[in-house]
């Protein structure tokens, strides 16, 4: 198998003068060819080799998805360190407790997060240096103890280098086995533990989605989900790059629509709120046209999605919606208006796709079947068939950092437990009912799986969302009784305020 | 084509706005409406109205361990 630097390298060699990345700067869409992200990334290698980066150490990337977030990546996991991506969301505590666990020596990020790593330098940490994008513009400059450095200003100063036949990216090369990335991940339980993840999890995953999905050299995918996130490292950056395909930033959540039309991509990968907030706005512009009801009411709703898909650009072809569960109303709704959506399931740990319904196998509500080589086992299944889903494969993790106790408990016979219950139909099918974790046990030993009652509960148009918790009445030995937290919407309830009225 | 009039059961509100007091009614009515089609050992008995949004990751998934139903609450 590939390394995630040789992946790069072979489809700078096949096509060197191709679009990989298209981002636009001061209102100007640039292009950015194979041949140059992989000059830029050598250069980020021999900035990381002279500060005395070796194989292993950790480089914390922390800014939000960027043209530099790329080829820094690339850079540093082409010498063997390893690349920590941080939520550019996250802020003081949480950053201080991913740049300490990880021991990392070098932090890339932007101006923009100034504020945040001048308070982070006041806790324990490793940082040696610190650079970052349009340091030199900085007024006043930052105090020099902080060992702030100019992101360009070192790029230009390794440009010469990296065509020296000693450079550090010519020299150096990661192992199949080599960690790529280290990811925290909280979930939905707690405090961050970063999943170690190795070249041959990530490539395994990116190759056996390109059989799933039938990627193309002539796709273009849409970036908007941050590429911290396992989901969006491997669907939306890797898979592209291993295809010889084009990726397309958005500038931002709002300018999104408008992207779409000036990027024409083929490809979005998404989570079902960005799915949902489309979905809303699809409907409001069939609904405000009163031929566009009565067309969909017809079953000609392929009439409307054609309109549909000329606002997205014109050209998408496929749609990937992961991380979360996705309504599956929703999904046959845009498959029947001719959009193809396809649902997938996978965790950080698993680098990060398991499952997914492919282009011939589709199944909605189903979180599809199990990619090439991973194989899916139900762990101590019910009588109707609901266990723990485990999963093993080239993209199980190899454990949590410095944490053996969390590692030696998500691992059960070498199979990696994905903590959530499933049961995998007579066709190969996964469907997921919920969360190990969540599951409430009643008096009668009876499993509730408190997903399912939230999706009733959020069907109601005035509740925004909910949340279906066990709890234990004091005069109860034993078993939970089901409650549920709700939060209406305000904005729902105000809108039709006018028809409460007797 | 057959003309069809939908006929709302109206909620008696006297004020211009909703009270908190009312809008959590609707919640919990809304909620009884919502699960009366499954089975009775999954309806909440517990119902908490909460007026700031849940907590959430950054992939939009609800921090659950963050909340915990007050078993002080009357039952719904």
């Amino acid at each position: 198998m590939r390394t995630i630097k040789q992946v790069l390298k072979d489809s700078a060699a096949e096509r060197p003068d191709a679009t990989v990345v298209r981002h636009k700067v001061n209102g100007q869409w640039v292009e950015v060819s194979y041949r140059q992200l992989l000059m830029r990334a050598a250069q980020v290698s021999q900035i990381l080799a002279d500060a005395g980066i070796r194989p292993g150490d950790r480089v914390a990337l922390y800014r939000e998805n960027s043209a530099d977030w790329i080829e820094t990546y690339f850079g540093i996991i082409s010498i063997g360190a390893v690349a920590v991506p941080i939520d550019a969301k996250l802020q003081g505590q949480e950053v201080a407790h991913i740049l300490t666990d990880s021991q990392a020596r070098v932090l890339f990020s932007s101006v923009e997060f100034y504020r945040v790593i001048e308070r982070l330098m006041g806790h324990q940490h490793h940082i040696e240096a610190i650079v970052l994008r349009d340091a030199s513009r900085m007024q006043p400059p930052p105090p020099p103890h902080l060992g702030i450095v100019d992101y360009e200003e070192l790029m230009a100063g390794a440009s010469e280098k990296v065509d020296a036949p000693d450079s550090a990216f010519g020299r150096i090369d990661p192992e199949e086995e080599s960690i790529a990335s280290l990811i925290y991940t909280s979930g939905t339980t707690g405090r961050p533990k970063g999943a170690m993840l190795t070249h041959r999890n990530f490539v395994s995953n990116a190759e056996a989605a390109m059989q799933c999905v039938n990627v193309q050299r002539t796709d273009n995918f849409l970036l908007v989900l941050p590429l911290h996130h396992a989901f969006a490292f491997t669907a939306n950056l890797l898979l592209p790059v291993a295809a010889g395909a084009e990726i397309s930033l958005i500038e931002s959540l709002r300018t999104m629509g408008e992207n779409m039309a000036e990027t024409k991509p083929t490809v979005l990968i998404a989570v079902p709120l960005l799915l949902e907030k489309l979905d809303a706005r699809i409907q409001a512009a069939i609904d405000k046209s009163k031929v566009g009801g009565l067309l969909v009411k017809m079953g000609l709703g392929k009439i409307i999605a054609g309109k549909i898909i000329a606002k997205l650009g014109g050209r998408i072809r496929l749609i990937v919606s992961g991380a979360a569960p996705c309504d599956p109303d929703l999904l046959r709704r845009w498959n029947k208006m001719g959009l193809t959506v396809r649902e997938g399931y996978g965790l950080t740990e698993t680098a990060p796709v398991l499952t997914i319904n492919t282009l011939e196998r589709n199944k909605p509500g189903t979180v599809g079947i199990a990619m090439p080589g991973i194989e899916l086992t139900i762990v101590d299944p019910n009588e109707q068939g609901i266990g723990e889903v485990a999963a093993r494969g080239d993209n199980v993790m190899f454990g949590y950092f410095n944490n053996k106790e969390a590692t030696d408990e998500i691992f059960r016979d070498g199979a990696l437990l994905t903590g959530d219950l499933g049961f995998i139909d007579d066709e190969g099918f996964l469907t997921i009912t919920g969360r190990k974790k969540n599951l409430i046990v009643n008096r009668e030993g009876k499993n509730i799986y408190p997903e399912e009652v939230e999706s009733y509960i959020n069907k109601s148009p005035y509740i925004l969302e909910s949340v279906v918790l066990g709890y234990r009445d004091p005069l109860d030995k034993a078993g939970e009784r089901v409650g549920v937290i709700a939060v209406p919407d305000q904005d729902a309830i105000s809108l039709h305020k006018g028809k409460f009225y007797g | 084509m057959l003309l069809r009039f939908r006929i709302r059961t109206p909620l008696v509100c006297t004020r211009e706005n909703f009270t908190d007091d009312q809008v959590e009614q609707l919640v919990r009515s809304e909620i009884k409406r919502m699960v009366k089609d499954i089975s009775e050992y999954k309806r909440p008995r517990k119902i908490q109205v909460q007026f700031e949004e849940l907590e959430k990751t950054s992939t939009a998934k609800i921090k659950r361990y963050r909340y915990a139903i007050d078993t002080r609450q009357m039952d719904a």
